[in-house]
């Protein structure tokens, strides 16, 4: 019953990102800190994996563990195999030509993944010559193609433009055509529309829904909000102090939760269904410190079923329904 | 996913305040981040022994400044006759003279810093806070004093005035204030704009509460920084000034002073003026690490 | 509802914040490039009551609780606070009515003055206002707070640096409820913190505004969170007043284009909703540099008439209670011709 092994809907799909076993550790001056802890999942192609996980639950590092991208004082350990290949901990060297071809990537700040000294168009061109290329003519009805696939306005004139010259909404617009140039097999995004407004977070989020419909990427979205998760994802892995607690198909994560955690959260956000005259339910406390993390369940401090065994034993990954898995002792009881 | 990124290395204040440890305010972090540096350490350690000597050694040592010793002119470093670091055309013993000269560097160094420090501090934050037409009107006045060269504004006034050691304190301390000025003007434009200041204004504190403290001690951290690089820049200052004659004058004397007299008897006595050089140097460098270590300890960000 | 409520506390008249944008001056043509932070906004807020102002980044809903408060001086209008226009009061007498009027901001961090600790924060506008009180008392009322708020007594003598965003969130509330105020804006207090923090702050705002009947102007960008929060909600877009009305009505049955847009692009935990199926609002918000003439919202709005394009709509009572500025709030949404656009 046990299972750690990363479970997808279907195991004939085509697994493009299989990790196993990963651990991100930090070494700081109040010494080692696991922001990522015995970590496994999988991403398939045309499929949209949604992490979910609040400050500190490692769902950012995992993936610049994963890339290659780490602070200085950060190292990981286990595995990473995408399309078969080795990543990480591999060298520089391959990871570059993986990134931003293979493998896309796409921020909360746009504004830090893009050269501020260099006109837009200037920096979609490069990205082709040098992964795929391209002579310039080529490479410019490219990138004014995917310009226009991103919905970007007057996309002839913009490619004259620097990035500090564009809005938010357009700059995480253009920072989605960067990504999808090389049409990439796996595209990850990190809280892609934390930074933007409700309108324009939807025009974003249904760009993105486009992208998985016609071009069968593989999607990685990070965020910490459910909502965002709920109306695009195939499935979702919610993730507390480094590690997975629940994963499992979107519409089972939504309607039958089984880790407490999941259950506070989806109580805990107000919703526009929500009688205003009920107090909101909230999780009490604060999410534990990665440098001291208790031995048994992380969650148990603020957990309100919490039992003794809570305290002292870590909760394995179990698949409690078909391809639903939670680290919980008590999921599943009546 | 920059503050993700921060957060593990952010965090070990928070867990400090989780833990029960003890309340860690900024200066004190900063106090213990320095701490770990060891060329600033070391700096500092050799800088109290330089400016412990200069304060000890002319009362302590057998030969005084003056006293011309024509046995013995010129003579090499020597154990003999405690003339440690040899003696100069007048027979006179270098070592206390180093000593001494040290006395009047650091002197005008701190001096002349503190002077700088204090009108650049109220100057900059005054305009700064102020804002709009006051800032520009002080800022502008700011300009036009930089554009008068240093070597002109003092030969200026010592022929108005004479030769006078105070008044190397005043044109040093006149022309430096002015770059402290700008920085802190910089930094309290940027200061003004946060939360905290805002939050103090709805509270309905006053300005001048609010300049003392909100504003001012969150602009400290840079003008430290600053300060640690100003003071060796001050006394390289007068060391040129005495050096072509306008600065410390006979029978005081400086490692500006010192340098010079030796610099005309480099091939004959070279001692004359390694002695000074080096302390000098050591000295400078000294400032300059504890300035680096200063900027890295108030500022762990931004390595 | 709005029937009920008391006679109002603030009443904001014709509300105008305009920025010149330094070192912009047209050199020869002369003028400073103006940014029309707030135009002309009016309401009134009863005792005890929450607004909320919701709006997109850049709509001056920040601008607006600021002006409110005379943290950024309005180049016109008039803020009524128990009578007294605090737009034309003097500096001194400012300062005395500031004690019944704080603010919370986004960034719990910023907020705090990182020099002090926490207890000479939340002390502060004691010592400021009630320099009398010896210092013990000062001490039991801080630490008095700090439990209402729920933070350990024993934190107070903490810095800020050593707080989560939550609990250095709960300072900033100790801090403008000390002096026991009676009107505090809350520009965006949740919006930086984590999800599972960001109920318990609501919750704790709520608490004190039942146990205290404080009024509450509350801004944030986050429609169920505002939904929430409060009894009456004002959508802004554009420095402008678009809709004017009670909490069920505006999320019920919402009059104006962009209210309708706002909360049809709040993506809901469910899903069956999926995001493809979510009507979008093409475009952003024009800058608000010079902003367009006529109806702020015609360039992204799928009902614009010629007539939105020349004429501002003025703001329209509707006859129970609400207010909206539209020229076709009158015609059922469902029942308007939509204009063609432009992909």
């Amino acid at each position: 019953m046990v299972q750690r092994q990363p479970v997808g809907p279907d195991q004939t799909m085509s697994r493009l990102l299989a990790v196993t076993g990963l651990n991100v550790r930090f070494r700081t001056e109040g010494g080692a800190l696991d922001a990522v802890s015995d970590l496994g999942f999988a991403v398939h192609a045309g499929e949209c994996l949604g992490i979910v996980g609040e400050s500190g639950s490692g769902k950012s590092q995992t993936f610049l563990a994963i890339l290659g991208l780490l602070a200085a004082n950060g190292s990981a350990t286990g595995s990473a195999r995408f399309d078969g290949q080795e990543l990480l901990n591999a060298p520089p060297a391959s990871m570059n030509e993986l990134r931003g071809n293979r493998i896309a990537m796409i921020f909360q700040d746009a504004l830090s993944g893009l050269t501020p000294t260099m006109r837009i168009g200037e920096q979609m061109v490069e990205v082709l010559a040098v992964h795929r290329g391209l002579g310039a003519a080529e490479a410019r009805r490219r990138v004014l193609e995917v310009l226009q696939i991103v919905r970007i306005p007057d996309a002839q004139r913009r490619l004259r433009a620097y990035p500090f010259e564009l809005s938010g909404g357009m700059r995480q617009r253009v920072m989605i055509a960067l990504a999808m140039l090389c049409n990439p097999d796996l595209l990850i995004a990190d809280e892609p529309t934390t930074a933007l407004d409700v309108t324009v977070q939807a025009q974003v989020l249904k760009l993105l829904a486009g992208l998985k419909r016609h071009t069968g990427s593989g999607i990685v979205l990070i965020t910490h909000d459910l909502a965002v998760v709920a109306g695009l994802s195939d499935r979702v892995m919610i993730m507390y102090a480094g590690r997975a607690v629940e994963s499992g198909p979107v519409r089972e994560i939504f309607s039958t939760p089984l880790h407490p955690y999941t259950i506070g959260l989806l109580r805990s956000v107000p919703g526009l269904e929500h009688d205003p005259a009920v107090e909101l339910p909230t999780i009490a406390g604060q999410p534990p410190d990665l440098a001291r993390l208790p031995p048994g369940c992380p969650f148990a401090a603020r957990c309100g079923r919490v039992i003794d065994r809570c305290l002292t034993d870590l909760p394995p990954l179990r698949e409690l329904r078909p391809g639903h898995l939670a680290a919980c002792h008590r999921a599943g009881e009546p | 996913m920059s503050a993700e990124r921060a957060g593990p290395l952010a965090s070990a204040a928070v867990r400090a305040a989780l833990s029960g440890d003890a309340p860690q305010s900024l200066w004190r972090q900063a106090a213990r981040r320095f701490r770990r540096n060891r060329a600033a350490m070391g700096s500092v350690v050799v800088l109290a022994l330089i400016a412990a000597s200069s304060v000890l050694v002319p009362a302590v040592w057998p030969h005084g400044i003056e006293d011309a010793n024509w046995e013995s002119i010129l003579t090499p470093p020597t154990w003999a006759n405690s003339h440690w670091f040899g003696t100069d055309a007048n027979g006179r013993d270098l070592f206390v003279r180093v000593f001494y000269g040290g006395r009047v560097s650091l002197t005008i160094g701190l001096l002349t810093t503190l002077v700088a420090l204090s009108i650049g501090v109220f100057y900059g934050s005054l305009a700064g806070f102020t804002g709009g037409r006051t800032d520009n009107l002080m800022m502008r006045l700011v300009d036009v004093m930089y554009s008068m060269p240093l070597l002109f504004f003092i030969i200026i006034l010592v022929t108005v005035f004479g030769r006078n050691i105070y008044l190397v304190f005043v044109a040093i301390g006149c022309i430096e204030w002015l770059t402290m000025a700008r920085i802190v003007r910089g930094q309290t434009l940027a200061v003004k704009t946060r939360e905290y200041v805002e939050s103090a204004v709805a509270i309905g504190l006053g300005r001048g509460a609010i300049l003392r403290r909100y504003v001012i001690p969150n602009v400290l951290g840079p003008v430290i920084v600053y300060v640690t690089l100003l003071i060796p820049t001050n006394i390289v200052v007068e060391s040129y000034l005495s050096f072509i004659g306008l600065g410390v004058q006979e029978p005081l004397t400086s490692w500006g002073v010192l340098i010079s007299q030796g610099a005309g008897q480099l091939d004959s006595a070279p001692w004359l003026i390694a002695f000074p050089a080096g302390f000098l140097a050591v000295t400078m460098f000294c400032f300059n690490f504890i300035g680096d270590g200063l900027r890295d300890a108030l500022d762990p960000g931004e390595r | 509802m709005s029937a009920t409520t008391p006679a109002p506390l603030l009443e904001v008249h014709d509300l105008t914040v305009h920025y010149a944008l330094p070192g912009r001056s047209r050199f020869l043509g002369g003028g400073k490039l103006r940014v029309h932070a707030v135009d002309g906004v009016s309401f009134d807020l009863g005792e005890g009551e929450t607004l909320g102002i919701v709006g997109e980044t850049g709509c001056g809903k920040s601008s607006l609780g600021r002006a409110v408060l005379q943290l950024v001086r309005p180049t016109a209008g008039s803020v009524r606070w128990r009578n007294r226009d605090l737009c034309t009061l003097p500096e001194g007498e400012l300062r005395e009515v500031r004690r019944e009027l704080q603010i919370i901001f986004q960034d719990p961090l910023s907020s705090l003055n990182p020099r002090m600790t926490v207890g000479e924060i939340v002390a502060e506008p004691l010592r400021l206002h009630q320099p009398g009180m010896p210092a013990e008392e000062r001490q039991r009322a801080v630490a008095e707070m700090f439990t209402r708020v729920g933070l350990r007594p024993d934190m107070t003598s903490r810095y800020p640096s050593e707080f989560s965003g939550g609990q250095a969130q709960r300072v900033s509330i100790a801090r403008a409820m000390i002096l026991a105020p009676r009107l505090i804006v809350c520009d965006e207090p949740v919006s930086a913190l984590d999800v599972s923090i960001q109920a318990q702050v609501c919750n704790l705002l709520r608490d004190l505004q039942r146990e205290t009947g404080i009024s509450m102007i509350f801004i944030s960008h986050d429609l169920a969170i505002v939904r929430y929060m409060c009894q009456r909600v004002l959508v802004m877009y554009l420095g402008q007043v678009m809709e004017l009305a009670d909490r069920d009505a505006l999320f019920d049955r919402p009059l104006h284009p962009y209210s309708r847009a706002l909360i049809s692009a709040v993506p809901r935990a469910d899903p069956q909703h999926l995001v493809a199926e979510i009507p979008v609002l093409d475009g952003e918000m024009p800058s608000p540099i010079d902003p367009p003439g006529g109806c702020p919202f015609h360039s992204r709005c799928p009902q614009a008439i010629p007539r939105c394009i020349s004429t501002r709509p003025p703001l329209e009572d509707t006859g129970d209670g609400r207010k909206v500025a539209c020229h076709r709030w009158r015609e059922p949404p469902g029942s308007v011709p939509q204009m063609t656009r432009q992909p």
